[in-house]
């Protein structure tokens, strides 16, 4: 007996001995200084303690943010969803981003000149800009991004405009131009979103870049952003500030980037203290922590974000211009705000294709209006009553299958039978953007509505209202008018001009009745009391400005 | 003993070869692929088509899987299309987070049940027995999802003394932090799985309760628990190791349900995060990896079986002409 007692208690120990080997790679990849600081807790550590560290109001200085997955790289060009842009966000610096001011907030460059004909951009890449290893930032480094874009596509994107390629200047290690073939006011939005990769790093080699995951994967990598990071464990890691950033020093010294579990859990986490923020996207959610201001800051500002709803010139139901108008008239937008979000801080009734993060916006463009009496007759005389449509959500985005489901019901007042399928993003983009980005892959000709969102819709373009006014192959059915007057807004230097251009183009797609605007939504937070500037830079993916958080005690 | 063992390994490779077929048309009928990471409405069509030629995906599906099973048949699993690293050294690093996890509730299950199923089948029809068996009963029929959510509310929302996710608390590197993180998916994952290991050690004993070998010990004045124990116990124990042996591959595939929900980093939520990405040659390792392992598990345990019960190994004999 005592033998088997004793085998018990040596299966218990290896067990344990199991999982400190599991913990033990933790300490492996740390730095020393992150060391040092984990032998000092440990040092204090009894049960109570550990539940107590995961509340983030114990650690003044630090910011846990909930991730849904810990990625294998944190390299700037990898991912390219929303999650992962949020999580690199501390790391790297854009060169400049537009703001919803119409304007411009200036990070690595400190000035765009754009030329009166609107061909050449000159960037000025700050005096003080530098990498994290101290190494200067400078035009060097965009070089290097236009050559990774040749590596990459075999052109310089940076420079090309309708197939047609400029030229690249260096005026000296801070000014670089941008000369184009034509004028092309998008191009603010090409340089806003340039990853700036070291070149000294890679030694100015593309494929070096191309084949970085390991580099970016462990810690201490170079970063142009205000922190670096100083640990990676199996599913969280830690990003220090940097005491060199050019821009000054943050306040928060440290950000935890953590996996939290799916669905409910993260709401869970919140209330714990284990995070310091959430987004929240119902009306139920909104009410609950508003109730409670002692303990949380709610945070909303304008996502610029357009959600849209888009009948499909390629569907089965190939539906004609008065189906769509009767369609059009049965949508009620104030009743989809109020059945799917609850409440206007949440989202509000569009009347444009722009949002009015955009300086084109024109708050005067005429809504669509609701009238059930004139759908229905339209429906009763165009034949679509009676009608089964498919229709197509991405079940990933929040409240997208609510919106379905009202409209479902709307629709159904016109006897319009909607057959309503969700997925996740993936079978989503492949399906509603068939004809435009797959080639029309069969896959066209399988819905007959469906509803998108055009996200970061701000800044002094169209955005991407452009390229879906300026159509290929008509995959969005409107007429080339459209195409061509978006082009005109692109190209024009005028503002004036533009504003004039822009008004029409979005009145001709409305008129149509292709596209239905369905909400602008807002993106609305809720932080623990202690956690303070979340809202200091209002632009989705979170956060562009770290600077301007901080969480006090 | 041998021929059969041959025959075993011959039936695991066309298993395998079927398993990799199959996934592979699977993932290719399934809606999507992965450009949508890639592919961006303000890309030029030349650059759309260098994109979708870089990740393979111009090509048929017979030449992507002829491609893809040469590179496997040499212990390339390929490149994982999200994250341009190989996808098995992305797997192993992951592995010993899950096999804790599942190794763990493994044990805590065959711990808890074996006991459990011993008693129930003694007293039989009980109040003792319908006790446990209406445990097994909530095990089995409770969502782990569910039933996870739930001890997050008790232990995490309410009581404030576990964490609800990962697997460390960051700046903290010890073991005893580990296991706390590890209680209630651990939970979750032992409630689920004993449930059925109950029903069948219940079954067991109450058969074995009945053979007259009991009858022989109980009349030599042996006492009860020693029967259970010396003798019951170690005929009960039978289909057990074939529980054990189809467990072996979510001892190293983890799962998804458990993983994600308590953001455990392992295999299992890795691989759903491919699933969501149409991250093919991830999803195929994966499969591969699991199919391999339930197969073999299912193997090891024939030959366990041989071993545990002569009568078994006789019959294989008896087949093979010996």
């Amino acid at each position: 007996m005592k033998k088997k007692i004793l085998a018990l208690l040596m299966a218990a120990a290896m067990m344990m001995a199991a999982t400190a080997c599991g913990s033990s790679e933790t300490t492996e990849t740390s730095t020393g200084e992150t060391t040092t600081e984990t032998t000092e807790t440990e040092e204090s550590t009894t049960t109570e303690e550990t539940s107590a560290e995961e509340t983030s109001n114990e650690n003044n200085d630090t910011f846990t943010v909930a991730i849904s997955y810990m990625p294998d790289t944190l390299a700037p060009h990898s991912g390219g969803s929303d999650d992962y842009t949020s999580m690199t966000r501390p790391l790297y610096d854009k060169l400049f981003i537009e703001n919803n001011d119409g304007g411009l907030d200036y990070y690595l460059a400190d000035s765009l000149e754009i030329s009166e004909d609107g061909k050449t951009y000159t960037v000025h890449i700050r005096d003080d800009a530098n990498w994290s290893d101290g190494t200067p930032i400078t035009t060097a480094d965009i070089q290097f991004c236009a050559d990774y874009s040749v590596h990459k596509y075999g052109y310089n994107r940076y420079i090309r405009v309708n197939g047609v390629e400029g030229s690249m200047n260096i005026i000296d290690d801070k000014t670089i131009e941008f000369v184009l073939p034509e004028p092309y006011n998008y191009q603010i939005v090409t340089l806003s979103g340039m990853n700036v990769y070291p070149a000294h790093v890679f030694d100015g080699d593309p494929a070096a870049l191309e084949n970085s995951t390991e580099y970016y994967s462990t810690p201490g990598f170079v970063t142009s952003g205000a922190y670096t990071v100083t640990e990676i464990n199996e599913d969280s890691f830690v990003c220090t500030a940097r005491d060199d950033y050019y821009r000054g020093t943050p306040q928060v010294k440290k950000i935890v980037m953590k996996v939290i579990g799916s669905g409910s859990t993260k709401a869970i986490a919140f209330e714990n203290g284990e995070i310091d923020y959430m987004r929240i996207t119902t009306v139920d959610e909104l009410e609950k922590y508003s109730s409670q201001p002692d303990k949380y800051n709610i945070y909303s500002f304008s996502e610029a974000r357009l959600n849209y709803l888009q009948v499909n010139p390629f569907g089965p139901a190939n539906l004609n211009d008065e189906q769509r108008e009767a369609l059009f008239y049965a949508i009620n937008g104030d009743e989809v705000i109020d059945a799917a979000y609850g409440s206007d801080e949440l989202a509000t009734n569009p009347n444009s294709i722009l949002t009015p993060d955009q300086t084109l916006y024109n708050p005067d463009t005429p809504d669509y209006v609701f009238d059930l009496d004139k759908a229905k007759e339209l429906a009763e005389s165009s034949g679509l009553s009676g009608m089964t449509l498919t229709y197509i959500y991405n079940a990933d985005r929040p409240n997208m299958e609510a919106v379905a489901v009202v409209l479902q019901q709307q629709l159904a007042q016109i006897g319009v039978n909607l057959q309503i399928e969700g997925m996740d993003s993936t079978s989503f983009f492949q399906r509603f953007f068939a004809a435009s980005s797959y080639g029309f892959n069969g896959q066209e000709t399988t819905w007959d509505l469906g509803t998108n969102g055009w996200d970061s819709m701000r800044g002094t373009t169209l955005h991407q209202a452009y390229s879906y006014l300026n159509q290929a192959d008509n995959a969005w059915g409107l007429t080339d008018t459209c195409g061509e007057l978006a082009v005109q807004v692109n190209t024009t230097s005028d503002p004036e001009e533009a504003q004039k251009l822009a008004d029409e183009v979005v009145q001709l797609a409305l008129d149509q009745h292709r596209i239905y605007p369905l909400t602008y939504t807002n993106y609305v937070m809720v932080s623990q009391k202690n956690v303070t500037g979340l809202d200091c830079s209002p632009i989705i993916p979170e956060f562009i400005d770290y600077l301007g958080i901080s969480v006090n005690g | 003993m041998l021929k059969y063992c041959l025959k075993k390994v011959g039936q695991l490779a066309i298993v395998m070869l079927l398993i990799s077929f199959f996934s592979f048309a699977i993932i290719d009928l399934a809606p999507g692929d992965i450009s949508s990471m890639y592919l961006t409405e303000d890309m030029t069509e030349e650059e759309k088509q260098i994109v979708i030629e870089k990740l393979g995906l111009d090509k048929s599906m017979g030449e992507q899987y002829l491609s893809w099973a040469a590179e496997a048949l040499q212990g390339n699993f390929g490149v994982s299309l999200s994250y341009k690293t190989p996808v098995m050294p992305m797997l192993l690093k992951r592995l010993p987070s899950t096999i804790l996890l599942m190794g763990t509730s493994l044990v805590v299950s065959l711990v808890l049940s074996i006991p459990l199923g011993l008693i129930a089948g003694y007293k039989k029809n009980t109040w003792i027995d319908n006790a446990i068996s209406g445990f097994a009963y909530i095990g089995m029929s409770i969502p782990s999802f569910y039933f996870g959510m739930l001890l997050i509310i008790l232990f995490t929302a309410k009581l404030h003394i576990l964490p609800s996710s990962g697997m460390h608390t960051v700046g903290v590197d010890t073991p005893l932090d580990t296991f706390i993180h590890m209680i209630m998916p651990v939970l979750t994952m032992a409630l689920g799985t004993m449930a059925s290991k109950i029903r069948y050690v219940r079954a067991n004993t109450i058969g074995q309760l009945s053979e007259e070998y009991v009858l022989a010990a109980k009349a030599k004045g042996t006492t009860p628990a020693e029967i259970l124990r010396k003798h019951v116990l170690k005929n009960t124990l039978l289909p057990i190791i074939t529980i054990i042996g189809m467990n072996l591959a979510s001892l190293v595939c983890g799962s998804f349900i458990i993983e994600s929900v308590f953001g455990w980093p392992g295999v299992g939520s890795f691989a759903m995060e491919a699933i969501g990405k149409r991250d093919y040659p991830v999803i195929m390792a994966y499969v591969m990896l699991s199919g391999f392992i339930l197969v073999v598990g299912n193997f090891v345990a024939d030959i366990l079986y041989s071993f545990a019960d002569p009568r078994i190994k006789r019959g294989i004999d008896v087949a093979n002409g010996k």
